[in-house]
């Protein structure tokens, strides 16, 4: 649930700060929860720590989207180089779950995880993918 | 030799003798489902090599060594398919419930695989057994 005008949600009753709020290609708002990001995917990839800055770029310029393998609601998203070295040869992977929003019935993501990846996932199916020039 | 897009570099080969178990950091994240094995302690920054839609390497892209793994639909799918792994979800901190779910949905045939897997194992050294 929203709470008010500030950039918080509620779960399981207790206020959780958004830490990064975006718009991707498909005018999707995405969220990612100071929660998640210190409880889950730093806990997981130590590596991220510092880099939070370099979120919003994979979910509004990606080089690729697929649709999770495992989880129908499921889409991620790849960027190339978006991390400064030494991280910067791989690509960028933001894990996303979409969920309809009852309050305004647009469909909204949640951030679950993200990390460096050395490329797509091949058992994932390729939804969008940039042009070349 | 691992080539992915625009990055190619030799993978080294995991040695099992510097892997101190007392390192060995084993975590579960219920939101994602995943289990995470840092094989030589949290410290190591490491990049994600998925092997298949499940099984991921942790590698140390300085080095190019293996520092982890990383098991996605752990409890979901893989416990399931590999009983042996309830103990590797106990000792990570799967909540008991969670583990009776999967424990529900391990099949005869797969529980009896395991065990034999198991003994196996636990015998691979003598003569009276034989194989792979």
């Amino acid at each position: 649930m929203r709470c008010g005008a500030s950039p918080c949600f509620t779960i399981g009753g207790t206020f959780v700060a958004e830490m990064v709020h975006c718009v991707d290609l498909w005018g999707r708002d995405i969220v990612l929860y100071e929660d998640i990001w210190e409880d889950h995917i730093i806990v997981g990839h130590a590596i991220m720590d510092g880099y939070e800055q370099y979120i919003e770029s994979a979910l509004t310029k990606p080089d690729v989207m697929t649709r999770d393998a495992d989880h129908a609601n499921g889409v991620n998203y790849y960027r190339a180089r978006a991390l400064p070295p030494p991280d910067d040869r791989q690509y960028l992977k933001v894990c996303v779950r979409f969920e309809i929003d009852s309050d305004s019935g647009l469909r909204s993501g949640i951030i679950v995880t993200m990390y460096p990846t050395i490329g797509v996932k091949r058992s994932e199916t390729i939804i969008w993918l940039r042009k070349t020039s | 030799m691992v080539t992915e897009d625009f990055l190619t570099f030799e993978l080294k080969p995991l040695a099992r003798d510097l892997i101190d178990p007392a390192a060995v950091v084993i975590r579960y994240d219920a939101l994602t489902d995943t289990l995470f094995v840092h094989l030589f302690g949290t410290d190591r920054r490491a990049t994600i090599l998925e092997m298949d839609n499940h099984r991921s390497l942790r590698i140390d892209m300085q080095t190019h060594e293996v520092v982890g793994l990383q098991l996605e639909c752990f409890m979901e799918i893989l416990v399931p398919r590999n009983p042996q792994f309830l103990s590797v979800a106990e000792l990570a901190g799967v909540d008991e419930a969670t583990i009776a779910a999967a424990r529900l949905r391990i099949s005869p045939d797969r529980g009896k695989q395991s065990i034999v897997d198991s003994i196996f194992g636990e015998f691979k050294n003598d003569l009276l057994l034989t194989g792979t």
